[in-house]
């Protein structure tokens, strides 16, 4: 059951009524059955993987605690031994389900060259739903412990209904125990601020997903997935490329705000994902506003046990890059995904080192810090941004050279005749993608002094709060891509 | 100080706060309602819309099934011969869970004395559920309690959703601008039926029956689902006390079709039900396979005809349907039959008096066009019925032509000079209008146009055009020439 599909519009309401009606006590019951009963209507067997992960962190969290606590000075290698081991078992999982068969492919191809025999993949199974997130939700937590910030959850059932919280299972954001379990071991009551609130949210997350994202799919699917016939794209291929930035956006940020909105509704704070990523000036600053729960994940829990900043700057250079691989890593068995990780990992490094001369040189100059400058500084990070997206959206490496190669094919005038729209979009899609993107534009500038945009919305009258909500409704019922007229889209991030 | 907390509690922010989520439910939902209805699907007949719009309680007998009943049922013939008021709430491929719930929804506007069930698609094992059939047939309904539980209940139906929001099915028609002004006009429009969902065929497809039906006595189950969703059927309409009677329109029926009828007929006479077998009384009937059909598996209007006219009697002499009606729904009804009568018989009148009399229609816009001099050659009694609809008539001002256009009985336009050109908005809303091009030399011909199509020229004689805005269909494009006596050239 994903976001999108019909079921979950029957069973939200369902559980929310429930949630509120049964007794205080017995809440984090209820949040534990709905969140592997809609895990299960995913898949029938997969749940017990789930459930394994969640008793071997349990059994490794309760572990940790046990011998923080038996001595006065704590045993840190025997915790430490906990640790990976119950490290090692999750990633261990992760890698056999999600990267196996590019370990097999690659090993192959090595031993192609050296013209071994080919060893096959003897086990080829489907990914498992959200089995990235929840396998660093595991992590998150035990570090935690290992660490002291958090104390071992000591009712299983309870840290089983953290593990598979079902708003965030699927694609995050990557909640944390230390405010989670707190949450579902003392849940709030019915606040209609709340519940009014986190249906905005789902409302705009439906809005972004529906409207704008599985729009732009319309021609960045053409493009992308046709590559023989677009080997010479030229604008079109940019323009499919600029579009995709913009669906992957609303795509992820769309299911985040379902995800924090349902959340919400229930009483639950998860934390935000998204900070309007295409307002950076600078590609560290993309990092603070893009995936926000992932970024500060690798930031807890590999950069800086890495060493962070505080080492020698190769080290510091180092450690950037190898977070970076390992995040392209994350969202992909692939060497595009790779690669996309090592070019945001060499944009970081990059800017890095230029930030220092940068900031001398340029306080000198006249226009600093005006309008212009900081657009200039945003378009050309969006630029960058959007260039490492080809590798990411591509099929494979050389996809993607072959499509950024088609690019520079010089065919403008395709811009202002009809053939723009033969190419998976028509005039009225594309017309309704530019009105969308500029509604998605103000909503973003609206947010631009971190207010949230929902008690802004709170302090208008009446009439106008409903002809917002009335018409976001009508006009996502009515232009949105669903229904069995259009070729369905999952959430680009459940792939992961 | 009891009743000071009372009100106390209207006036608090509580109060306030349910009171406005109500009013925006309202609100929502019936905004909700109007863009739903814009959407539907309205395209063809067979769509279960004008049900709905019907007089409560006026339908006395409610016919379901598929095209069978569609083509073979003609309630106006039963009301013209039996004074019976009849509905056929029938829909192409109608699947019998379809027909179970039409049933149940059908009750909270009408409550008929009897319900005609025609098995046909209880022998089919085709899917057609992801079909717009049962979406013609269920979505023009109003989302109620009854009908949401009906489409969760039923199993077949998979994407519920669509089903009971059918704007999720049809949302996408904005962007193929499938939608016109009659779409965004429809949910104000509370139009019936005129042919009481009656569908009109002519033409003739000839066949053989399958020989010596009543010889064969072996019996076929049906698909267990059809004959769970018939029990349910038998079973509902024991519940509710309304009789149930099962039938099977004739076709050119297969020797498996025959043995799964004759299971159907073993499960009725287990229920006690009537079933009405009528591919064993074409004979009695006087149905024929040379005549009487349109294709191999539906009746043309004259095999309709007799159907009709057999089952009207049938219903007469064995159910007690007859009641005292409202005189403006009998009026309503011999309306209903005279238009239907029109549309079968204008084409066979030869008389102009006659026929001008036939267009004297309500529903109906004739375009008449004459040459020169030919007004004054018409009869006294043609021309007596001219002056009826309000012509003045001809003033001899040198005119090469005459152009006059009736509509709702009414003469709109009368142009007997020199004029070159008429145009007749008759639809504003949707854009529709008659042009008539006049003729100016004798080589040059009468053109009219509907809608930038030309769909008749003419030469010389009194020629009349009869276009039904019910139907959207030309009825007759006849020419009276008083050159020869007034003989119809059609």
């Amino acid at each position: 059951m994903l976001y999108t599909s019909q079921n979950f519009f029957l069973f939200f309401p369902i559980v929310c009524l429930f949630y509120y009606i049964i007794p205080k006590k017995i809440r984090w019951f209820w949040i534990l059955f709905i969140s592997y009963f809609f895990y299960f209507s995913w898949n029938q067997k997969l749940p017990l993987l789930l459930l394994f992960s969640t008793i071997i962190t349990y059994i490794g969290g309760i572990g940790i605690q046990y011998l923080k606590k038996r001595d006065k000075k704590p045993r840190k290698f025997g915790q430490k031994i906990i640790l990976f081991f119950c490290i090692s078992i999750n990633i261990g999982i992760l890698f056999f389900f999600k990267y196996l068969d590019f370990f097999f492919l690659n090993l192959n191809k090595i031993l192609n060259r050296i013209h071994f025999i080919q060893i096959e993949n003897p086990f080829s199974f489907i990914l498992p739903l959200g089995i990235s997130f929840y396998t660093f939700k595991v992590i998150s937590y035990l570090m935690d412990n290992y660490r002291e910030k958090i104390d071992a959850e000591k009712n299983l059932f309870k840290y089983a209904a953290y593990v598979a919280f079902f708003p965030t299972i699927i694609s995050g954001p990557i909640d944390r125990a230390i405010s989670t379990i707190p949450q579902i071991t003392d849940p709030k009551k019915f606040g209609f601020e709340n519940v009014k609130h986190g249906l905005w949210l789902m409302l705009w997350g439906y809005f972004q997903k529906f409207v704008i994202a599985d729009r732009l799919a319309l021609m960045v699917n053409e493009v992308f997935n046709n590559q023989d016939l677009y080997t010479h794209s030229g604008v079109i291929g940019m323009i499919a490329s600029i579009f995709y930035s913009f669906q992957i956006y609303c795509d992820f940020s769309g299911y985040s705000d379902i995800a924090i909105g349902a959340a919400q509704v229930l009483g639950f704070t998860v934390s935000d994902n998204f900070r309007r990523p295409y307002f950076a000036k600078s590609i560290v600053d993309f990092w603070k506003r893009w995936h926000i729960s992932l970024t500060t994940w690798f930031r807890d829990y590999l950069y800086i046990p890495l060493g962070g900043n505080r080492v020698s700057k190769i080290r510091h250079l180092r450690n950037i890059m190898i977070v970076f691989i390992v995040s392209g890593l994350w969202h992909g068995a692939g060497w595009n995904f790779i690669f996309w990780g090592f070019l945001h990992g060499i944009y970081q490094i990059i800017e890095n080192l230029l930030t220092p001369v940068f900031h001398k040189k340029l306080h000198n100059i006249k226009t600093y810090g005006t309008f212009g400058f900081k657009l200039a500084q945003t378009l050309f990070t969006f630029f960058l941004v959007n260039f490492a997206w080809i590798f990411f959206r591509s099929e494979s490496l050389e996809h993607a050279f072959t499509f950024i190669r088609g690019i520079f094919r010089f065919n403008p005038s395709l811009l202002f005749n009809a053939n723009l729209f033969t190419f998976g979009m028509d005039r009225t899609n594309f017309e309704i993608t530019i009105f969308s993107l500029i509604i998605l534009f103000v909503v973003n500038w609206l947010q631009r002094d971190q207010t949230s945009l929902r008690v802004k919305i709170d302090h208008q009258p009446l009439w106008f709060r409903w002809v917002l909500i009335i018409g976001c409704i009508f006009f996502i019922l009515i232009y949105g891509i669903y229904g069995p007229s259009y070729e369905v889209n999952k959430f680009i991030y459940s792939g992961f | 100080m009891k009743q000071k907390k009372n009100l106390a509690f209207f006036s608090s922010s509580v109060f306030k706060r349910i009171f406005s989520i109500i009013l925006f439910f309202i609100f929502a939902v019936i905004l909700y309602n109007y863009v739903n209805k814009v959407f539907l699907l309205k395209d063809r007949m067979e769509a279960s819309n004008f049900f709905v719009n019907e007089p409560k309680n006026s339908i006395n007998v409610l016919f379901l099934g598929s095209s069978h009943v569609l083509c073979g049922i003609n309630p106006l013939i039963i009301w013209n011969e039996q004074q019976i008021t009849s509905y056929s709430l029938a829909t192409n491929a109608q699947m019998p869970y379809a027909s179970l719930m039409l049933a149940r929804l059908s009750q909270d506007f009408q409550k008929p004395k009897l319900i005609v069930l025609d098995v046909y698609m209880f022998l089919r094992e085709v899917n057609f559920d992801a079909s717009e059939w049962n979406h013609k047939a269920l979505d023009p309904f109003p989302l109620t309690l009854k009908k949401a539980v009906s489409i969760i209940h039923t199993e077949r139906i998979q994407n519920k959703m669509e089903f009971l929001f059918p704007l999720v099915k049809y949302h996408s028609r904005l962007m193929k601008e499938e939608l016109s002004n009659q779409d965004f006009l429809y949910p104000f429009i509370n139009t019936t039926s005129l042919l009481k969902e009656y569908t009109y065929f002519d033409s003739i497809y000839e066949f053989k029956f399958l020989q010596n039906l009543n010889q064969i006595i072996e019996k076929k189950p049906i698909l267990s689902e059809n004959e769970k969703t018939l029990l349910e059927m038998i079973q509902w309409a024991k519940d509710n006390h309304i009789p149930l009677l099962l039938t099977a329109i004739p076709y050119q029926t297969s020797l498996t079709d025959y043995q799964q009828i004759n299971y159907i007929a073993s499960i009725a006479e287990q229920n006690k039900v009537p079933f009405l077998e009528l591919n064993t009384r074409v004979g009695e009937i006087g149905i024929h396979s040379t005549t009487d059909f349109k294709d191999n598996g539906h009746l043309n209007v004259f095999g309709a005809e007799k159907i009709s006219s057999w089952f009207g009697r049938y219903l007469a002499s064995n159910y007690e349907l007859n009641s005292s009606r409202a005189n403006d729904t009998v009026q309503n009804w011999n309306d209903a039959y005279t238009y239907y009568d029109n549309i079968h018989h204008l084409k066979e009148i030869n008389e102009l008096s006659d026929f001008l009399n036939r267009i004297d229609n309500p529903h109906y816009i004739s375009v008449l066009t004459g040459g020169d001099g030919d007004y004054d050659l018409l009869p006294r009694k043609a021309i007596e019925k001219l002056q009826d609809f309000g012509f003045i008539g001809n003033k001899k001002d040198h005119s090469t032509c005459f152009i006059g256009i009736i509509d709702q009985g009414k003469a709109v336009i009368e142009k007997p000079s020199r004029i070159v050109e008429v145009n007749y908005p008759f639809n504003v809303y949707l854009n529709e209008y008659f042009y008539v091009q006049n003729s100016t030399t004798t080589t040059i011909p009468i053109q009219i146009k509907l809608n930038h199509e030309i769909v008749a020229t003419y030469q010389h004689g009194l020629n009349i055009l009869v276009y039904d805005k019910e139907k959207g269909l030309i009825l007759d494009n006849v020419t009276f020439d008083p050159q020869t006596g007034l003989k119809t050239v059609k």
